[in-house]
């Protein structure tokens, strides 16, 4: 008997293929105009420190807002009910100001006087050590080709969805398109295309909310239903019990403090041009997000009442099925774009930083320190390309689902918040002890998290391991030596 | 510049941890093990959340107009002032 799934799938390819290639066409064009004017080093990673607020916002939040935002956490949604809404509702409104409370202004002013480009840029300024940029900058780029790959994963099922072909074809297809537009435009080119595809993210949010609300009879009916299948759709843990009291901790946690750890959050800061923009950014942003996830995520707890009967790796079809089966095609096919947009903007951003932490921070740092800002500018182009076939090779074998690809991928990163929040608050953190922190920090967390989920009492694998560097840092750090006096005079100049 | 600089970062930060930790906690309109419906049937502690957002939104816009009316925040060069 056929999944239900391939029984619901009505594939529609014209409209899809015309309206894609339509889009894809407006997003090379914005990828065409960045390269003409990214002209140096600084203007391929950080657009020259001049980004506005609402490229700068929005930007934000297209990257943070990825293929797990409009179809894995949906996904997930569908699978529990509300309680599945745990994994970022509550915790939207921090995404953005407790990163900018904590690290935010500082980048900015060490970025503005030092000329720092990167995260692992911060870690050698701060820690006074290239050894510790190159391990950085190596566990850095594993992580992300792991996001990279979740992004690429929903790609296939967009395109299986609409026009009934492979998996792989989306996978490669959506990984060949973002190379271009990034090999060519760097930072620019991201950026730009963020705003288009964050303001098309907006609105494939809202109309897959009205859509789902009506298809399922409107909301008093939906939860009418849903109480009729089983409190547990309405109330904390969940359908599939997933959301205990210490996952909705985590989860709040997890996407707001933790973006600390994210490369990608270093390079927004430090891409913005002064205080006012940054501000602005942070409540652009946060309305954004506020507005597009829960509305997004909200979708998938209707598409139960509407589309019943998905089950395991199916349930990452839901929003790309409601709006299949709701709308006009060309339509659908228009705010599908808003999804894979979803995706394109954060491999953008991904590529950008990874090939940053490759060319600069390996190549340039630790093995060729004479090359030239203008080789390095030439060779980023060519690795961009060999990241971003890594990430479709990931998307093309898709060992976990989009979810549990992106939360593993993120806690990997996440681990480097202990060197990170200590060098910048704490005048005695040292070079060996953010060394420790981050190799026994790094092995903890994927041990745990491939292998030791019972051992962290419910909570998530990242918290626990990034509990142990804390600890681990401040003991090292008081049996070994400072940082030089004249490194420190540097970095707490501002404090 | 940074959340423990001085008074004014202090109070903000304590306001905004503050914020952050109230939604941490099981209270029933944020982490419901029964259901409690809200308008519309919606369980309350979905309303909770978007209020709570929407509070913490507020507090942020009220934060960016205090602060970039002190002189620290008119330049990226300012050091963070005692005050």
């Amino acid at each position: 008997m056929s999944s239900p799934v391939s029984q619901l799938i009505a594939p529609t390819p014209v409209p899809f293929f015309v309206t894609l290639a339509l889009y894809f066409l407006v997003i090379g064009g914005i990828g065409w105009y960045a390269a003409r004017n990214t002209k140096n080093l600084k203007d391929f990673f950080v657009l020259g420190g001049k980004a506005g607020a609402v490229v700068s916002g929005i930007a934000y939040f297209a990257t943070q807002y990825s293929m797990s935002t409009f179809m894995g956490v949906p996904a997930v949604a569908y699978a529990n009910g509300y309680a599945g809404l745990t994994i970022s509702v509550p915790g939207l409104a921090f995404s953005m100001i407790i990163p900018a409370l904590l690290v935010g202004r500082k980048l900015m002013q060490l970025s503005h006087t030092h000329g720092l480009l990167t995260m692992t840029d911060y870690l050698v300024s701060r820690y006074d050590s290239r050894k510790l940029g190159i391990l950085h900058a190596t566990m850095m780029v594993i992580f992300l080709i792991g996001m990279i790959g979740a992004q690429t994963v929903g790609a296939g099922v967009i395109v299986h969805t609409f026009t009934g072909l492979p998996e792989w074809v989306g996978v490669v297809g959506m990984g060949i398109i973002v190379i271009l537009y990034c090999m060519a435009g760097g930072m620019k080119g991201a950026m730009l295309t963020d705003v288009l595809q964050g303001s098309l993210m907006v609105i494939t949010a809202t109309v897959t909310f009205i859509v789902s609300v009506d298809a399922g009879g409107g909301l008093e009916n939906i939860n009418a239903q849903l109480l009729a299948k089983g409190e547990q759709f309405l109330s904390h843990p969940g359908a599939a019990a997933k959301y205990p009291w210490s996952a909705y901790f985590s989860m709040i946690v997890m996407w707001s403090f933790f973006t600390i750890g994210q490369p990608t959050l270093f390079t927004k800061f430090y891409a913005m041009r002064d205080y006012r923009t940054m501000f602005k950014a942070v409540i652009l942003g946060t309305l954004g997000m506020l507005i597009s996830a829960t509305m997004i995520e909200w979708s998938g707890v209707m598409g139960i009442v509407s589309l019943p009967g998905l089950t395991g790796k199916e349930t990452d079809f839901i929003v790309p099925m409601l709006l299949q089966q709701n709308l006009n095609p060309y339509l659908a096919a228009i705010l599908i774009a808003g999804i894979v947009s979803a995706g394109m903007s954060t491999i953008d951003a991904l590529l950008v930083v990874a090939t940053g932490g490759i060319t600069r921070d390996i190549y340039q740092h630790g093995f060729n320190p004479k090359a030239s800002d203008e080789e390095i500018f030439r060779l980023s182009r060519y690795v961009t390309v060999i990241i971003g076939v890594a990430g479709i090779v990931v998307g093309i074998t898709k060992p976990a689902s989009i979810f549990e690809l992106i939360r593993f991928s993120f806690g990997g990163l996440g681990i480097w918040v202990a060197p990170v929040i200590l060098g910048m608050y704490w005048k005695r953190a040292t070079t060996s002890a953010a060394f420790a922190a981050a190799i026994v920090g790094g092995a903890l967390y994927v041990s745990l998290a491939l292998w030791g989920q019972g051992l962290t009492l419910g909570f998530d694998p990242l918290i626990v391991s990034w509990s142990v560097t804390m600890v681990l840092m401040v003991v090292v750090s008081l049996f070994t030596q400072p940082v030089k006096r004249e490194v420190l005079g540097r970095h707490f100049a501002f404090a | 510049m940074h959340c423990l600089s001085n008074a004014f970062e202090r109070r903000w930060a304590a306001i905004f941890f503050a914020l952050y930790g109230l939604i941490m906690l099981p209270l029933p309109w944020y982490y419901n093990e029964s259901y409690l419906p809200g308008p519309l049937g919606v369980p309350m502690f979905l309303w909770g959340w978007i209020g709570h957002g929407f509070a913490v939104l507020v507090a942020i816009a009220l934060f960016a107009r205090q602060c970039l009316a002190r002189p620290e925040y008119q330049s990226l060069d300012s050091e963070g002032g005692e005050a």
